[in-house]
């Protein structure tokens, strides 16, 4: 019955796929080295992002976890036949600075994650402005090269206080806020551990609030958040998406 | 006289969700007024089905009864609020009916409206229209997305005068209109380039040579079999094409029309020709390959080769008991 075709795939145009722009923003300052379980004080101390740390030896440490969580996100995206085409990811870290360690590309270009070493402080402010400014670029390449988009996602993790620049931090407040305001932004902060400062995380989300992760389920999160692109990238016109609130459950305290 | 096509078919993330077609066509003919209509449902919207239905019917008959005032309104912005009054009374009926608000009734809206030597064009939202002239597809109205891909502009939207689309004209050498919405547009529209796939002009073109059900039929399988495996979406089509050079059956063409119908060299030997007019004429009844070799007095093998390409052509067409049968209008 192919015969009867009035058209055939190689009749049709070949468009390039939506893209959704994933950042993810991560705290890697001092703190983010702190341990978890079972572990032996040395005895020494260090002081590192604003205080004084015992060391140890064994444990989990949160940037080891963060580490496999973001690695777990990459194998999920690779793994949707939706989102590996669709989704775009860029990684910011913020320590002493904001680094840009992994630009945005096609996932399958991304073949290994950069490896996230705790050092120095929390200039959160510098690593969220450095974090739109890729988005904003990105936007613009996508229109440059007549590429549909979704609504570009800003995913910012952090264990601690920041104590970078004030007017760079208020700055990246502001910004946030009025693109989300604009809907021209989704934000996802998450806080880690107990010593988050919730309320400037709070500070980023004006529509919903920051949540805190449950011990240290990255996994968890990354698990839910690739599977929240993959149905963002399948949406149509009108169409909103629904956060998975019961997914959120497994990972995160509201 | 004018031939209108229309296909629609339930998205493949509609299927798994038991969520029905959202994409809605209508096609009318009333009072010499020729209209076509499409209508993509907000994904969003409980009762979008309803919706595109409700105002692809609408703005059919409101088109057809009020043609002439809207062509000679010079003030585009009076046509839009009189088009939107009319729909959005609609949609508050409907909306009472099924005890809902107006925007879970939200869809996009793409019209073609013809009356003799004019006609009228509105659109809202995405999807895209199309015209052919002067053997060329061109653009009328591109889509209307927001900055994101995933928004867009409905019939209950709050600025939707503002983006609505209005074009009025004569049709010149225009000889078809064509309608899609955004599941199509992915198949089918460049957006890079803002083209049309060419094989739209090819199906144009069949619709004046093949009846409008076996053209829809046809067509309503390649878009389940092709252009929504594209996608996730809701995928349709509609198109108004011009039938005025009076195609009168494959038997009235003269030698070189033929051969041009047939894709083969103008200078092909009248034998060659005889042979594909004598499968046509045959194949006005079902009839199996060796049939058709016995009548042609060629073997099968040799035989297959002029039905193979009839059916490329879509002149004919294979049946469920590898039998075949002739599509194009013959007498």
């Amino acid at each position: 019955m192919d015969n009867n075709m009035l058209l055939r795939i190689e009749d049709l145009v070949n468009n390039p796929t939506p893209r959704v722009p994933i950042c993810l923003c991560l705290d890697t300052s001092g703190s983010m080295g702190a341990v978890e379980g079972e572990c032996v004080k040395t005895g020494e101390t260090i002081y590192e992002d604003g205080r004084t740390w015992n060391l140890v030896t064994g444990g989990t440490s949160r940037i080891d976890e963060l580490q496999k969580g973001v690695e777990q996100f990459y194998k999920a995206i690779r793994d949707d036949e939706i989102a590996v085409y669709s989704a775009e990811i860029c990684i910011v870290t913020f320590d002493n600075k904001a680094t840009c360690v992994l630009d945005f590309a096609n996932i399958e270009r991304q073949e290994v994650v950069p490896e996230l070493k705790p050092i120095g402080d929390t200039a959160m402010g510098e690593g969220v402005n450095l974090a739109l400014d890729l988005l904003e670029r990105r936007k613009q390449e996508y229109k440059d090269k007549g590429v549909d988009y979704y609504q570009p996602w800003l995913v910012l993790m952090t264990d601690g206080v920041p104590n970078g620049d004030v007017s760079e931090l208020n700055r990246a407040v502001n910004r946030t806020v009025e693109m989300i305001n604009q809907k021209k932004l989704t934000v996802f902060p998450i806080g880690i551990g107990n010593e988050t400062d919730m309320s400037t995380l709070n500070s980023f989300s004006p529509k919903r609030p920051a949540l805190k992760l449950q011990g240290l389920k990255f996994q968890e999160f990354f698990a839910w958040l690739s599977k929240s692109v993959s149905k963002t990238s399948q949406s149509t016109p009108g169409e909103s998406v629904k956060l998975d609130l019961e997914g959120i459950k497994g990972w995160a305290e509201l | 006289m004018w031939n209108s096509i229309q296909c629609a078919v339930q998205g493949r993330s509609h299927v798994k969700d038991g969520i029905p077609c959202q994409d809605k066509t209508f096609y009318s003919n009333v009072n010499d007024v020729q209209v076509i209509a499409l209508a993509d449902g907000a994904g969003s919207a409980q009762f979008s089905h309803y919706g595109a239905e409700t105002v692809t019917k609408f703005i059919c008959s409101e088109l057809s009864e009020q043609f002439d005032f809207y062509f000679a309104e010079e003030d585009g912005v009076i046509v839009k609020q009189q088009v939107m009054s009319g729909v959005i009374k609609c949609l508050q009926e409907q909306a009472a009916e099924l005890k809902c608000e107006m925007k879970d009734l939200a869809s996009t809206l793409l019209v073609v409206a013809v009356k003799e030597e004019k006609f009228i064009i509105a659109h809202i939202g995405d999807g895209v229209i199309g015209y052919l002239k002067d053997d060329e597809l061109k653009i009328a109205s591109q889509p209307e997305n927001g900055e994101f891909v995933n928004t867009t502009i409905f019939t209950t939207s709050k600025d939707v005068l503002m983006t609505m689309k209005l074009i009025k004209g004569s049709l010149g050498q225009i000889r078809g209109f064509i309608l899609m919405s955004d599941g199509t547009e992915v198949s089918l529209y460049n957006k890079k380039e803002k083209r049309l796939a060419d094989v739209l002009k090819k199906i144009m073109k069949m619709s004046i040579l093949i009846s409008s059900d076996k053209i829809e039929e046809q067509l309503q399988q390649s878009f389940t079999l092709v252009v929504s495996q594209a996608t996730t979406d809701d995928c349709s089509i509609a198109i108004l094409m011009d039938d005025r050079d009076e195609f009168k059956g494959f038997m009235k063409l003269s030698h070189c029309e033929k051969c041009n119908l047939l894709k083969i060299e103008s200078n092909s030997s009248k034998k060659r020709i005889k042979r594909y007019s004598d499968i046509l004429l045959f194949l006005q009844k079902r009839q199996s390959l060796v049939n058709v070799a016995r009548y042609i007095h060629l073997k099968p093998k040799y035989a297959k080769r002029y039905v193979q390409k009839l059916c490329e052509l879509n002149l004919i067409e294979k049946t469920n008991h590898s039998c075949y049968q002739t599509l194009v209008k013959m007498n």
